[in-house]
């Protein structure tokens, strides 16, 4: 049953989880990884209000996360804007972006919508690769550090507190939307559109706003990355990075915030501690996608709790 | 005409060859099962380099090349055995996911069993290029032409004329009613796997000569293939063969005359193109789901 | 408060509905009768703006409406439930209801993502008046549940429960009584009848329950082959030789059809 605080008690423990990964994992290198695994996070939190919710796919987000990171890379490295403007400029560009799009390509259901999107971020890959002026080409470009007010965020703590603050708050924002008109909306949308047309939602407008709004996440997610990394290639765009995403929002479990959570720290973390099969990477990531729909079709975290709330009576 | 111009213009059609190939490998499978196939590139792959290296161990090349195409067949075959079919009561994006699992994994076990390097393969016929109003052709390229002429008449003639060709378009059109004349349509479906698998090799074997071959080929030229598939139309012949010229022509000439630099992108301009304003096709049926 | 002038509406060579003229005064329950394939659901199709009509004219409040999208129709006040059931099934019980609420909610996305006071409150007040409708429909204990879990006669009352949350003016109900028992059945004349009495709600229905349409409706039109055969009140439509002749004639030539006649 659907607890009216099931929404505070799910932040409560992710934020307990936060603050006691760093002390478990400690170091470095683990505290890297954990940062690249909110990150992914952000984006999948964000992806999932899209696939999960509204069950519109998108495999081109990564498209708005490279938008993102190179608005980051270019305004800041290049440019010599303050980071947090720049940041603030790619967010708005890549939502400009998406809605310019949006429209027409939502209009599309399924393996057209699936075409439509990976088009469109292949595109953005494309010009991100081809513009060496700008991006240095494949070779990618540095990235100066993330200041703001002269502070200069460094050091592998700092990041992890910043990334994991920012998790925090976008799991809120999202647990808020999903459990608000619009979310339910949203949810309609995937549930049987035509019924709720005639309950009066506008389906167009809620998944145009849910696409903008995946895309802004993605965005903001890239502009940490690109600082964070230091160094930044077209392939953060690319479009292995885009099917990344997604599988991270379908194995953790579609329709679940904590659900893209889990799937992002698998599906980051797994080959980091696994590097012994690096050549093995595109055959790893390949047979989870294909054994999650076959097996666990729901995704992990929805799986999970089924069994649990069964167990439990 | 120009030289420079009928150069831009044979290159594409060669190109545009290999794609209308891949495009008809889409056609059957969503001809077959109304799913896209995202691992179709990896069947070019597959036959580009496993090819290669039955060759290099010494086996002829057209037995080699017929060796890789039977590999891919059956490559296709257990994709569907192994992915699509145990996912079957997954939604639209679940068998999305399950094809462009297969193509990852694919392209992997590529890397892991072959190598990461690039490979070229010798010409069938001789590297001394025609000259054809003042542009040079590669005699490769008029084997891609005669070969996907062949290909596409054969096929045409198989669904046309023989009793297995009609009855995999009557499932195709209505599995139940093809079920109860006795036509099963879980074999058609599986005829047409190993059938686009040896579609996508026989592109591999005939543009690797031309353009080396590399574990990771198959997404861009799975991909443009689509695009070709989708300008003519999903699921029609004609038009895939029509589509895939379309898209090797439009590449060619944008390459020519506006950035090489962009060449990769026009494909994926032409899918958005098409599909925001005229989603079925030059050739399709209005088929797409609007409520 | 509802003319229909001359609907046409054509899928290739089938003419689902064919030139149909009525008018639905305001109050009171209606009824759209008539074989299978007469084109009821379709004609509630068109009324709703799922469908748009090949010709003709529909007017809501003497305001031509034919061809507007559903979403917009609903704000005119409009709702439907569904023959086949367009169930969110991948919500609770409370949600479905939530979503019929939509237009009377605060929707600012802001709203949503900071959980102002505005929006709690407005949150609040929708969920008392959806409780209410579900224990007006006998789904109040239900209203936790997944509506995935519910048997089909309490999806029937949800999709009710849902159409009324939005308050609507005209309420299309299409086979309301489908697949429901006696008892069922009779629980939702009575929820037709408070529905229209109480909340003042005009209230059509197609319904292959002749007894439920002769117990609830004061008016009734029938549709044969996509055309009006016949309209009235309960009483001479029972009489009406044409109606007796689509129906009874029908099934008669049926009947001797599958006695081998």
């Amino acid at each position: 049953m659907r607890l009216p605080s099931s929404r505070h008690l799910g932040l409560a423990v992710l934020a307990a989880v936060l603050v006691l990964l760093p002390l478990a994992l400690p170091g470095t290198y683990a505290l890297d990884v954990l940062t690249n695994v909110g990150i992914a996070a952000i984006v999948c939190v964000g992806l999932n209000l899209l696939i999960g919710y509204a069950g519109q796919i998108s495999l081109g987000h990564a498209g708005f996360f490279g938008i993102g990171a190179y608005a980051s890379a270019i305004l800041v490295t290049n440019e010599g804007w303050p980071p947090l403007l720049a940041m603030l400029a790619g967010m708005a560009l890549s939502g400009l972006l998406a809605f310019a799009v949006a429209r027409p390509i939502l209009a599309l259901r399924g393996h057209y919508l699936a075409m439509a999107t990976l088009g469109l971020g292949i595109i953005v890959s494309i010009v991100l690769s081809q513009e060496v002026e700008l991006t240095g080409g494949p070779d990618g470009m540095p990235v100066d550090p993330f200041t703001v007010a002269g502070l200069e965020l460094t050091g592998p703590l700092a990041w992890y507190a910043t990334v994991a603050v920012s998790l925090l708050a976008v799991t809120w924002l999202s647990l808020n939307l999903v459990d608000s008109p619009i979310g339910r909306a949203l949810r309609a949308v995937h549930g049987a559109e035509i019924a709720a047309r005639v309950c009066g939602v506008d389906t167009t407008a809620y998944k145009v706003m849910v696409f903008v709004l995946s895309a802004v996440i993605a965005s903001y997610a890239g502009s940490l990355y690109a600082h964070f990394a230091g160094w930044l290639t077209p392939d953060e765009a690319g479009f292995l990075r885009s099917i990344q995403f997604v599988t991270m929002v379908v194995l953790g479990g579609m329709a679940s915030t904590f659900g893209a959570i889990v799937g992002a720290a698998l599906l980051t973390a797994l080959p980091q501690f696994l590097t012994v099969f690096h050549d093995y990477e595109h055959v790893l990531l390949g047979a989870v996608m294909m054994a999650t729909m076959i097996f666990l079709p729901r995704g992990l975290v929805p799986t999970l709790a089924t069994r649990c709330a069964r167990s439990g009576g | 005409m120009s030289a420079t111009f009928v150069q831009f213009l044979l290159a594409g059609l060669t190109v545009g060859a290999i794609y209308a190939l891949i495009a008809l490998g889409f056609s059957l499978i969503y001809n077959a099962s109304h799913l896209i196939n995202f691992a179709q590139g990896e069947f070019v792959m597959l036959g580009g380099l496993a090819t290669v290296f039955v060759f290099a161990a010494g086996v002829p090349l057209p037995l080699a090349a017929l060796l890789a195409i039977l590999a891919a067949a059956a490559v296709g075959v257990a994709l569907y055995l192994f992915g699509v079919a145990p996912a079957r009561g997954a939604t639209a994006v679940g068998l999305i996911i399950v094809t462009i699992g297969a193509s990852i994994l694919l392209k992997g076990l590529a890397g892991v069993v072959f190598d990461r390097n690039f490979h070229g393969l010798p010409p069938i016929s001789g590297e001394e290029p025609l000259r054809i109003l003042g542009a040079t052709l590669a005699p490769q390229s008029l084997w891609i032409f005669g070969v996907t002429a062949a290909v596409a008449l054969a096929l045409w003639l198989f669904f046309t004329r023989t009793l297995q060709g009609k009855a995999m378009l009557a499932a195709a059109f209505n599995p139940l009613a093809a079920e109860l004349v006795g036509v099963d349509p879980r074999r058609v479906v599986l005829v047409s796997f190993a059938l686009a698998g040896a579609l996508g090799a026989l592109a591999g074997v005939l543009v690797t000569p031309l353009a080396p071959t590399h574990f990771q080929v198959g997404t861009m030229l799975g991909l443009k293939g689509f695009a070709a598939a989708i300008v003519g139309g999903l699921g029609s012949g004609p038009g895939a063969m029509v589509g895939g010229l379309v898209v090797g022509l439009a590449e060619s000439l944008a390459a020519g005359y506006l950035s090489s630099a962009y060449k990769d992108a026009i494909a994926f301009v032409i899918i958005l193109l098409v599909l925001v304003l005229r989603p079925s096709g030059l050739f399709g049926a209005k088929t797409i789901e609007r409520v | 408060m509802l003319e229909v002038r001359g609907l046409v509406c054509h899928f290739g060579g089938v003419r689902a509905v064919d030139g149909v003229d009525f008018t639905i005064p305001e109050r009171g329950v209606h009824a759209i009768i008539g074989p299978n394939g007469a084109g009821k659901t379709t004609l509630f199709n068109l009324v709703t703006g799922v469908l748009r009509p090949t010709a003709g004219e529909i007017l809501f409040h003497g305001e031509n409406v034919a061809g507007r999208p559903p979403e917009a129709l609903a704000r005119l006040g409009i709702s439907r439930t569904f023959q086949n059931l367009r169930v969110f099934f991948n919500m609770t019980v409370l949600e479905n209801v939530l979503v019929g609420r939509h237009l009377h909610l605060y929707r600012g996305a802001l709203g949503a993502l900071f959980r102002t006071p505005r929006f709690r409150r407005s949150e609040a007040a929708a969920r008392d008046f959806a409780e209410h409708l579900l224990a007006r429909v006998g789904l109040a204990d239900w209203r936790h549940r997944p509506a995935d879990s519910l048997p089909y006669g309490a999806l029937k009352r949800l999709e009710i429960a849902r159409a009324l949350a939005a308050e609507p003016r005209l309420l299309l109900l299409d086979e309301p009584a489908a697949g429901c028992n006696e008892a069922e059945t009779r629980e939702i004349a009575e929820l037709i009848a408070a529905v229209e009495a109480e909340d003042g709600v005009t209230v059509v229905l197609v319904e292959h329950d002749m007894q439920l349409v002769m117990n609830v409706c004061d008016h009734i039109i029938v549709l044969d082959h996509g055309r009006k055969l016949a309209e009235g009140t309960a009483r001479e439509i029972r009489e009406d030789p044409r109606v007796i002749e689509a129906y009874l004639g029908r099934a008669a030539r049926e009947f001797a059809h599958a006695a081998g006649g």
